[in-house]
C-alpha cells in the first residue's frame, strides 16, 4: 500500500492583504522506502507542504481541504493527541535546516536521546542510554559516550544534524521528512550527511521526504523528484526521467539556469518574478513567465497528465522530447 | 608574476586574530586570517573560495580595512592602507567598494533606494551634473526599473535588493570591488541573472573585483584567478581553469569533486573528507588538514609547507603535491576508496 498518499492538498494563510493559497492542490505519493525530492524556490509551498502533512502548520495557516493519507487513514481529522502520541515523531519524523537551533539547548545530547527512548518507547534508564549510544553509534559519530555529555552549542553544524537523525530513527520512522538536511553545511560536510541518509534508507528501509532548493542534492539522494511552483505540482516523474528529459517548461528552465562550469556565456534565465499568491495568475501560475505560453494557459488550469516518458506533467504546452535531451544531458 | 604597477590590492602576511573569552581571567586566539598574503591584478577577478569560517570574509573586509588587522599589511595600489588616518581613508573609500551577501543589512530601511544610492555619490562630493540622474543611469544598468526609485528595500525581491547593493557600490566610481556572497541568498533562477548582470559589468566596466564565496560554480563562472582558505589560509591559487581542472592541493581536489557535473545525473564519486572542519581556535600545528588528509605523510603534521609554485601562476601549500607526488589518478583512487 502507498505509503502517503497526499491529494488535492490547500493551505491557505490569512493575512490581512487577504489569503493566501499558498497550496493550491497538491498532490503526491510516496512508497515505502522510496525517496522523494520536493523541490521548489523560495514560496514555492515546499515547507508548507511538509508542516501541512504532518500538522504543524502555525496560524495564520490552515489546511483548507484535501486528504492526507497515511497508510491508508486520512491525519487531517485525527485529533492532536493522537497525531502526537502515534503519528508524529513516531511513524513520521522530520529534521531541519538549523540542526543546533531544532536541539533543546539547555539540555544535553544523552538527556534529549533518553527522553525520547523513556517516553516513546517507554524504556528504562539504563536502557535508554545503552540505546543512545547505540543511536549515535548508528550514525557514526565518533566516541558517542562522551557526546552523551556534550551541550548543543559544543557540537558543530555536522554533528549536531546527525544527533538530530539519531533522534529521528530512535523510534524506527516509516518516514523521515528532511528540510533542507545539508543547507548551511560546508560542503565537505554536506555529502557526508547524503552518505549517511542514503546508508540509513537502505538499512532501515525507511522513505525519505527530501524537501530541498538544490537540484543537485536531489540528484544524489532520491529515486523520484516533485517540482513545486507557486503552490502547485509542475512535474512528477522519476529522478533519471525528470532531469533527462523535463517536460514541464519550469523544471526544463529550472535545470538550465544552473551556472556550469567550463559554460561560457549568459546563463538561460525565467523571465520575471515568482508569483504573487495574494493576486496569483490566472490559468497556469507559471504562464506569465513561460516560453511555451500560449491563450489557454491563462484561461485554464492544466490538469496533471502522464506524459512519456513517464512524468506526470500539468502544461498545456510541454517541452517536446527532443527539447529536454538538449537541456538534460 | 605581474608587474607591481598592474597590482591593485596586495596582502602581506596578514594577520586576524579574535580573542575569544574562556574564563575569568583566560582567553583563546581565534585565528580568523592567519598569514595570507596574496594580490589582485587591475581589471582581474580573484575568487576567494572556503567553507564557511575559513576566514573568507573576515580577509575581504581587513583588505577595505573595515577591520584592523592583529599584523601584516594591506597596499591599495601604492598605498598602505594599515597605516592611514581616518581621514585619508575616508577619502579613498569612494575607490573601495563591497557587496553585501544581505543587502537588506546594508540598506538603510527608512530611505527610499534611490537615496541609498544617492548617498555615496553626494557624500563624496562626486555629483556632477543630477544626482537622481546618475542613480536613474545606475539603475538601468543594474536591470532595475524607473519604478522601483522611489521603493523602500523591503518592498523589493532578494535579487531587487541586490541590485541596489550592485547598484550603491558602483556609484562612487570604484576601482576595486569585493563582492562577499552577493548571490548566496538567492533562488536558483534569480542567481542566474544576478550572475549574468555581475559578468556584463565586468565586462563593461572593467573593474578590479575579489568575489568571495563557498559556491565553486558561481566562483569558476565569474573568476579569473582563484584562491582556496582552508582554516584561514590559503592552500591553493592558480588560474580557475587549470585550478578546476587540475587541482592540486587534497583539500581543492574535494571541493572540485563535490561540484555538480554537468549532467546531475551522473552521480559522481566525490573525494571524501573524513571528519569537520576543526575549530580555529586550536587549529592543527603544520598543515592544517592533515588530520583529514588522504595523503598526509609525518612530515604534513610536522613542518608547515608555504605556498610553491606547481606551475605558471600556479601555487599550492602542500609538501606532496609541489613535489609532484600526487596525481590525478592518486585524487581518483581516493575518490573511489572512501565512497566503498
Amino acid at each position: 500500500m502507498t505509503l502517503l498518499d497526499v491529494r488535492d492538498l490547500r493551505t491557505s494563510f490569512f493575512v490581512r492583504s487577504g489569503e493566501l493559497r499558498v497550496l493550491d492542490g497538491v498532490t503526491l505519493k510516496i512508497e515505502p522506502g522510496e525517496v522523494l525530492a520536493l523541490v521548489g524556490e523560495t514560496g514555492s509551498g515546499k515547507s508548507v507542504t511538509a508542516y501541512s502533512i504532518i500538522r504543524l502548520l502555525k496560524p495564520p495557516g490552515r489546511v483548507v481541504s484535501g486528504e492526507v493519507r497515511w497508510d491508508g487513514q486520512d491525519l487531517l481529522p485525527v485529533t492532536e493527541d493522537d497525531m502526537e502520541q502515534q503519528i508524529r515523531g513516531r511513524q513520521i519524523a522530520m529534521i531541519f535546516q538549523n540542526p543546533r537551533e531544532a536541539l533543546d539547548p539547555l539540555m544535553t545530547v544523552g538527556r534529549q536521546l533518553t527522553q525520547v527512548l523513556e517516553i516513546r518507547q517507554s524504556m528504562g534508564r539504563e536502557e535508554a542510554r545503552r540505546e543512545a549510544v547505540r543511536l549515535l553509534r548508528s550514525v557514526h559519530i565518533a566516541d558517542p559516550e562522551r557526546r552523551l555529555r556534550s551541550y548543543p552549542h559544543e557540537l558543530s553544524g555536522g554533528t549536531a544534524q546527525r544527533v538530530m537523525i539519531a533522534l529521528a530513527l530512535s523510534c524506527h520512522p516509516r518516514l523521515l521528512i528532511a528540510d533542507e538536511p545539508t543547507t548551511g553545511l560546508d560542503v565537505t560536510t554536506q555529502y557526508q550527511i547524503v552518505q549517511l541518509l542514503r546508508e540509513l534508507r537502505e538499512r532501515t528501509g525507511m522513505a525519505i521526504l527530501l524537501i530541498t532548493h538544490d537540484l543537485a542534492l536531489a540528484a544524489e539522494l532520491c529515486d523520484r523528484v516533485a517540482v513545486l511552483y507557486a503552490g502547485r505540482i509542475a512535474e512528477v516523474g522519476s529522478m533519471q526521467n525528470l532531469f533527462r528529459w523535463p517536460r514541464h517548461p519550469y523544471t526544463s528552465a529550472l535545470l538550465a539556469s544552473r551556472p556550469r562550469l567550463g559554460v561560457t556565456g549568459d546563463i538561460p534565465t525565467i523571465p520575471g518574478n515568482v508569483a504573487n499568491l495574494v493576486n496569483p495568475p490566472s490559468g497556469c501560475r507559471f504562464h506569465p513567465r513561460c516560453p511555451n505560453a500560449t491563450d489557454i494557459c491563462a484561461e485554464q488550469q492544466p490538469a496533471l497528465a502522464s506524459m512519456p516518458p513517464g512524468q506526470i506533467v500539468a502544461c498545456h504546452n510541454p517541452v517536446t522530447l527532443q527539447e529536454g535531451v538538449a537541456v538534460g544531458g | 608574476m605581474a608587474e607591481v604597477a598592474d597590482v591593485v590590492l596586495s596582502v602581506q602576511n596578514l594577520v586576524k586574530h579574535y580573542s575569544i573569552k574562556v574564563g575569568a581571567f583566560q582567553s583563546e586566539q581565534l585565528r580568523a586570517v592567519d598569514g595570507v598574503s596574496l594580490a589582485v591584478r587591475r581589471r582581474e577577478t580573484l575568487g576567494l573560495v572556503g567553507e564557511s569560517g575559513c576566514g573568507k570574509s573576515t580577509l575581504g573586509r581587513l583588505a577595505l580595512r573595515l577591520e584592523e588587522p592583529t599584523s601584516g599589511a594591506v597596499h591599495y595600489r601604492e598605498v598602505d592602507l594599515t597605516a592611514l588616518g581616518g581621514h585619508e581613508l575616508r577619502r579613498l573609500r569612494p575607490k573601495l567598494q563591497m557587496v553585501f551577501q544581505d543587502p537588506l543589512g546594508s540598506l538603510n530601511p527608512r530611505m527610499r533606494v534611490w537615496q541609498s544610492v544617492a548617498e555615496p555619490i553626494r557624500l563624496h562630493g562626486l555629483g556632477n551634473g543630477s544626482v537622481r540622474a546618475q542613480v536613474r543611469e545606475l539603475f538601468e544598468r543594474v536591470g532595475l526599473a524607473e519604478e522601483h526609485l522611489e521603493r523602500y528595500p523591503h518592498e523589493l525581491s532578494g535579487g531587487q535588493q541586490q541590485r541596489v547593493g550592485i547598484a550603491r557600490a558602483l556609484a562612487p566610481h570604484p576601482d576595486l570591488v569585493i563582492l562577499d556572497e552577493p548571490t548566496s541568498a538567492l533562488d536558483v533562477s534569480v542567481q542566474a541573472k544576478l550572475i549574468n548582470l555581475l559578468r556584463e559589468l565586468r565586462a563593461e566596466l572593467a573593474l578590479t573585483q575579489v568575489f568571495i564565496s563557498h559556491d565553486l560554480s558561481v566562483i569558476g563562472y565569474l573568476s579569473d584567478r582563484v584562491a582556496v582558505m582552508y582554516l584561514g589560509e590559503i592552500v591553493e591559487m592558480g588560474p580557475t581553469a587549470e585550478l578546476y581542472a587540475r587541482p592540486r592541493h587534497p583539500y581543492t581536489g574535494a571541493l572540485v569533486s563535490a561540484v555538480p557535473g554537468d549532467d546531475l545525473l551522473d552521480r559522481r564519486r566525490r573525494m571524501m573528507l573524513p571528519g569537520e572542519v576543526p575549530s580555529p581556535i586550536n587549529p592543527p600545528p603544520a598543515c592544517r588538514l592533515a588530520p583529514r588528509c588522504p595523503f598526509a605523510m609525518d612530515r604534513c603534521r610536522q613542518e608547515k609547507q608555504q605556498l610553491r609554485a606547481v606551475g605558471p601562476d600556479h601555487l599550492v601549500a602542500c609538501w606532496r603535491a609541489a613535489e609532484g607526488e600526487i596525481s590525478p589518478e592518486d585524487f581518483e583512487r581516493t575518490r573511489v576508496a572512501l565512497e566503498a
